[in-house]
């Protein structure tokens, strides 16, 4: 029976992407085109997000997403 | 035949010597491609001063700095030309990986200087990171702006220190420090074609160049 080779461990893709300017590959989840991260959040809080997502009809998620919005755009000081 | 022209250290002459072998080359009568590997884009730089002023022959010049689009359009491209001249590096980068992946000969410029001694180390373990994911690279160290005479200590040390490393064969063909190659290589031209004539120059380049083609 003829011998075969082992496979190489690193592949020459491997090899050319461990060069210092390669692009590095973005972190985290990709989900869609939006990025999943991961968030804490004091229990309170996450009570009152929630009533107002239900009184708006939304999701937490949604709900969260807004006010970052609104805080990032509009300032996160601003009344 | 693929040829790279390559070291991780920067400002050993690897342009200078990529575009006077390829234009030798084109000179001989060869289908040559050179390629700048470099984001300074300096060979390409030559090449188009070149066409400018009308120096025939033309030499096909592409500039490819990301190393996995140079592999694909070497690969893609490779069977157009006799000889592929890449000039890669100053520093370890995708398009050296690349270069280093895809050709049958490295040559290694290099001073005989400590500095540059000191960074073939950096190359041959480079060369060995190469070797471990293909076969059949041939490494060849070439000293480059050597001092000028044959009694040169330096140049004899420098040479000795290959030893060293025995992922590079010495190539006993020093291309010595004379203007004229930088004099040449900055309207884009060879010292082949350079007016007027550097004997010396054009004798040490076309020894190389019988031992490297």
């Amino acid at each position: 029976m003829a011998i075969t080779k082992p496979k190489p461990k690193a592949t020459v893709d491997d090899f050319i992407a461990a060069a210092p300017d390669a692009e590095t590959k973005a972190r985290g989840v990709k989900k869609g085109n939006k990025q999943q991260i991961s968030l804490t959040i004091a229990p309170a809080l996450l009570v009152k997000i929630d009533n107002l997502a239900a009184e708006l009809g939304q999701s937490r998620a949604a709900v969260i997403n807004m006010a970052i919005y609104r805080a990032v755009e509009h300032g996160l000081l601003k009344e | 035949m693929i040829y790279t022209v390559g070291n991780t250290k920067g400002g050993v002459g690897k342009t200078t010597l990529a575009v006077n072998l390829a234009i030798a080359r084109a000179l001989a009568g060869r289908d040559v491609w050179l390629i700048d590997g470099d984001r300074q884009g300096t060979a390409q730089m030559a090449i188009s001063i070149r066409a400018d002023t009308g120096h025939t022959p033309n030499i096909a010049c592409a500039s490819y700095p990301d190393g996995v689009t140079l592999r694909t359009q070497v690969k893609h491209q490779a069977s157009k030309f006799e000889d592929i001249i890449i000039d890669a590096g100053g520093r370890d980068s995708t398009a050296l990986r690349a270069a280093l992946v895809l050709s049958d000969v490295l040559i290694v410029p290099f001073q005989p200087r400590s500095y540059d001694v000191w960074a073939l180390n950096d190359m041959a373990a480079l060369i060995d990171e190469a070797r471990s994911v293909r076969d059949g690279l041939r490494a060849f160290a070439v000293l480059n702006c050597a001092d000028s005479g044959d009694s040169s200590i330096d140049n004899k040390e420098a040479a000795e220190a290959v030893a060293d490393y025995p992922q590079f064969e010495y190539l006993a063909a020093p291309i010595r420090r004379r203007k004229s190659f930088a004099n040449a290589a900055g309207q884009g031209l060879s010292v082949l074609e350079l007016k007027p004539t550097d004997k010396k120059a054009v004798h040490e380049l076309n020894t190389l160049i019988n031992l490297l083609f």
